[in-house]
């Protein structure tokens, strides 16, 4: 018989349960003599259900590994410190999500309620993935995640550019699917078991099968190009501009920033884990890839006309340097030496979140009426009209190009440093020449925002607390990440010390 | 009895299909088959291996599969009804807002 | 052996299927050739000793799926979309030339594929029974998750097409 620890589960079915309380919500508010608007309701109701996930996920932290039972549901839900600190990571980028979602979902009116319990399921779906080891159980939650995105670019129906979008990112997810889910019936064939610790261990001694090495490449080669379109690595990014500029933007916060972190959660459990006996094959591709993201990235960013696709690109090139820490990790076996580059890792994608939300939150906050507020000409003399966001987005310009005394820095000087100490002293320093390339169209933003007085008198933007309440937040993360980040790399350092679960590589 | 080799060499076939398919044609429903193709391809590839490690539990993935494959399905037509009420045809290249 | 015709049979079937999918300028058509593939699958599925998936196969997949479909291909009577849906010359050869290079690699990783044993299989093999089984107690996690995965396809066709109350 099954035995389950509730303690362990808790925070994963406070999510679900959220999710069906909204859908519920969202139905009584559609009964005819009920009618009326649930968005803002959905909105706490969704806010509090995530707190009370991430309350208890913490509580877990805390008492980890003695006060709850890590492995459960036959070893299929694995709970360790590194699912924790995603959790966490993924609770709070969906919280700051929905507090950028308010306008968005006072105009969606039907659907308001929906809305929200779908950024609720695909946070569901994402803590499914990060809090396993097996391979079949990270597939369903990465589809449960993809599924909810897919709808949520969609979500403005009437807006043509959104539902193309949609099945735009629709199709080549489902070809990535498609990709990943025959790696992984490729490599559980080889290894007899879709845990990564047991696909370790096989890969380690391929000689229990003839051609069986073969065969593992095909699959590990199969399931990265799977993640690397998630992810958005160079030759498998041409959805990114199209899908982030399409979606609503709020929509396009959450893919940039929660969909990402997830991904890169599971890339890196991967390629630490389950497939790093093959670590020689999969290093150099890693290297061309993260050399190839970041400069491709920033280099269409500097092009753009709007925002909102730069902002693409720019994550794009982001990515390309989180491919750089992965790309650092070390072909030995054991955790210590691979420690540095995923701590580095996780510190650059908490910076990136923030940074990111406040990004986009500016632009959602410029944002009135219903006038976009996309491109460079649009955002012109703004700094002037709204001193406060103008200076707010300077400091997320500032952060995302990488200057100090920025979260922005500290997480690039921690993942070049890693590359530098694995002796890839060309990797880190092509990284910087991009964030040098990068420091040009993120000033520019701001130039555009401060240096030429607005030929018309800007109306008054109406305050928004949710709105300001976020940027607060990561106005004030992204200093104080800048100028003390050891609390939260002292996190991450526990973090990763459990990054490979229970085992002990060989 | 049939060869590992064989069912593998089919389920390449079929899934290279599917990825020749997904590239070379432009109408979204053909788009979508191709990788319903891509996904049936994998579930071979589970079965044969269920048959010749004598185990249950891929079969077991191979069902979750078919789920996934459903599900997907249903909000990939969901979309593609959605994308279709404003235009008269699916073809990926009268997509002009957006570029590809 | 029969065993080997019929599968021999299933696989060519399956193969050309598959190529008349992939080609047909008519979605129907194209749809009409996927049902004919995923039946072979499930014939060869039957013919490895897995009843139960093949069954699932057939009801789930040729049947609610492909339904799903033509029902959808018809309801939006394509007109203008139908024909003439290629990608110019120059993408068609990069993307055979992509596959290409795929298939080769992937024929040459299975060339020597064999397991040392072809192990008896017991005697509920690929029964429902056994599957299920196994689906409600090693694998309820995953199976609950799908249950949630099912909920948002749900939750997202009717987004994307319900009805919109003023």
């Amino acid at each position: 018989m099954l035995q389950t620890d509730w303690n362990t589960v808790f925070p994963l079915l406070t999510v679900a349960t959220t999710a069906g309380f909204v859908l519920l919500l969202a139905m009584v508010g559609r009964v005819g003599t009920l009618r009326r608007d649930i968005g803002p309701a959905a909105a706490v109701l969704s806010v509090l259900g995530l707190a009370v996930s991430a309350g208890m996920t913490l509580w877990q932290w805390f008492s980890f590994p003695r006060g709850f039972d890590p492995d459960t549901f036959s070893g299929l839900l694995r709970v360790d410190r590194f699912a924790i600190f995603f959790n966490l990571l993924l609770c709070a980028g969906a919280v700051l999500c929905i507090l950028l979602s308010s306008r968005l979902t006072g105009k969606l009116k039907t659907f308001a309620g929906e809305y929200y319990a779908l950024i609720v399921l695909a946070v569901f779906g994402m803590m499914v993935m990060v809090n396993t080891t097996d391979l079949v159980v990270l597939l369903v939650g990465l589809e449960t995640m993809s599924l909810a995105v897919y709808v949520l670019v969609g979500i403005r129906r009437h807006d043509q550019r959104g539902s193309e979008a949609a099945a735009k990112y629709f199709l080549i997810g489902a070809f990535a699917s498609g990709f990943l889910v025959y790696g992984i019936a490729l490599t559980y064939g080889i290894a007899g078991s879709t845990r990564m610790e047991q696909i370790a261990v096989a890969l380690a001694d391929s000689g229990g099968m003839p051609g069986a090495g073969k065969v593992a490449l095909a699959g590990l080669g199969l399931v990265l190009v799977g993640l690397f379109f998630k992810v958005s690595a160079v030759p498998f990014h041409m959805w990114v501009p199209d899908a982030y500029e399409g979606a609503p933007l709020p929509v396009t916060t959450f893919m940039a920033v929660a969909v990402k972190a997830a991904a890169f959660a599971v890339l890196a459990r991967l390629l630490v884990i389950g497939f790093h006996p093959l670590a020689h094959h999969w290093l150099p591709v890693l290297w061309a890839l993260a050399v190839a993201t970041m400069t491709l990235g920033n280099l269409a960013a500097i092009f753009q006309g709007s925002i909102k696709r730069m902002l693409a690109y720019s994550s794009i090139a982001h990515a390309g340097y989180l491919l750089v820490a992965l790309a650092s990790l070390s072909p030995e076996p054991g955790l210590a030496v691979q420690q540095r580059v995923l701590l580095s890792l996780l510190y650059y994608l908490v910076v990136y979140t923030l940074m990111n939300v406040g990004a986009f939150g500016v632009l959602i906050y410029l944002e009135r009426g219903g006038r976009p507020m996309e491109t460079l000409e649009q955002v012109r003399g703004t700094g002037y009209g709204y001193p406060v966001l103008g200076a707010a987005m300077a400091v997320f310009m500032f952060s995302l190009a990488g200057i100090p005394p920025t979260g922005g820095f500290m997480g690039k000087f921690y993942v070049f440093t890693a590359a530098i100490d694995r002796g890839l002293v060309w990797l880190a320093v092509i990284g910087v020449l991009n964030s040098a390339v990068s420091a040009y169209y993120y000033l520019r933003v701001t130039v555009q925002m401060y240096m030429r007085e607005s030929e018309k008198s800007l109306p008054r933007i109406p305050f928004s607390i949710p709105l300001a309440l976020a940027l607060t937040v990561c106005f004030l993360g992204i200093f104080y990440l800048g100028v003390s980040p050891a609390g939260l790399l002292e996190a991450a350092g526990r973090a990763v010390e459990q990054a490979t679960g229970m085992v002990i590589l060989k | 009895m049939i060869e590992l080799s064989e069912l593998l060499l089919l389920s390449a076939v079929l899934f290279v299909l599917g990825v020749v398919g997904f590239i070379i044609r432009r109408n979204i429903l053909i788009m979508f088959m191709s990788v319903e193709l891509m996904l049936n391809s994998a579930g071979l590839v589970l079965v044969a291996f269920s048959n010749k490690l004598g185990t249950m539990d891929p079969q077991v993935f191979a069902v979750f599969v078919i789920a996934l494959a459903a599900a997907e399905a249903a909000v990939g037509l969901a979309i593609i009804v959605a994308l279709f009420r404003g235009r008269e045809s699916v073809n990926i290249d009268e997509m002009r807002l957006l570029k590809w | 052996m029969p065993v080997q015709v019929l599968f021999y049979l299933f696989a060519c079937v399956s193969v050309i299927a598959a190529f008349l999918t992939i080609t047909r300028k008519n979605p129907v058509i194209s749809a009409v050739w996927l049902v004919v593939c995923l039946f072979c699958v499930a014939g060869i599925y039957l013919l490895l000793g897995a009843y139960f998936v093949a069954a699932v196969q057939v009801i789930v997949y040729a049947g609610a799926v492909l339904m799903l479909f033509l029902f959808v291909i018809m309801m939006l009577n394509l007109r203008t979309g139908i024909v003439g849906q290629m990608r110019n010359l120059g993408i068609k050869l990069l993307g055979v030339l992509i596959a290409l290079l795929v298939f080769v690699q992937l024929r040459l990783a299975f060339k020597g594929v064999s397991l040392l044993t072809g192990p008896e299989l017991s005697a509920d093999f690929g029964q429902a029974a056994s599957l299920g089984k196994l689906l409600f107690s090693e694998y309820v996690y995953p199976l609950e998750v799908i249950a949630v995965l099912l909920l948002v396809a749900v939750v997202g066709a009717l987004v994307l097409t319900g009805k919109e109350s003023a």
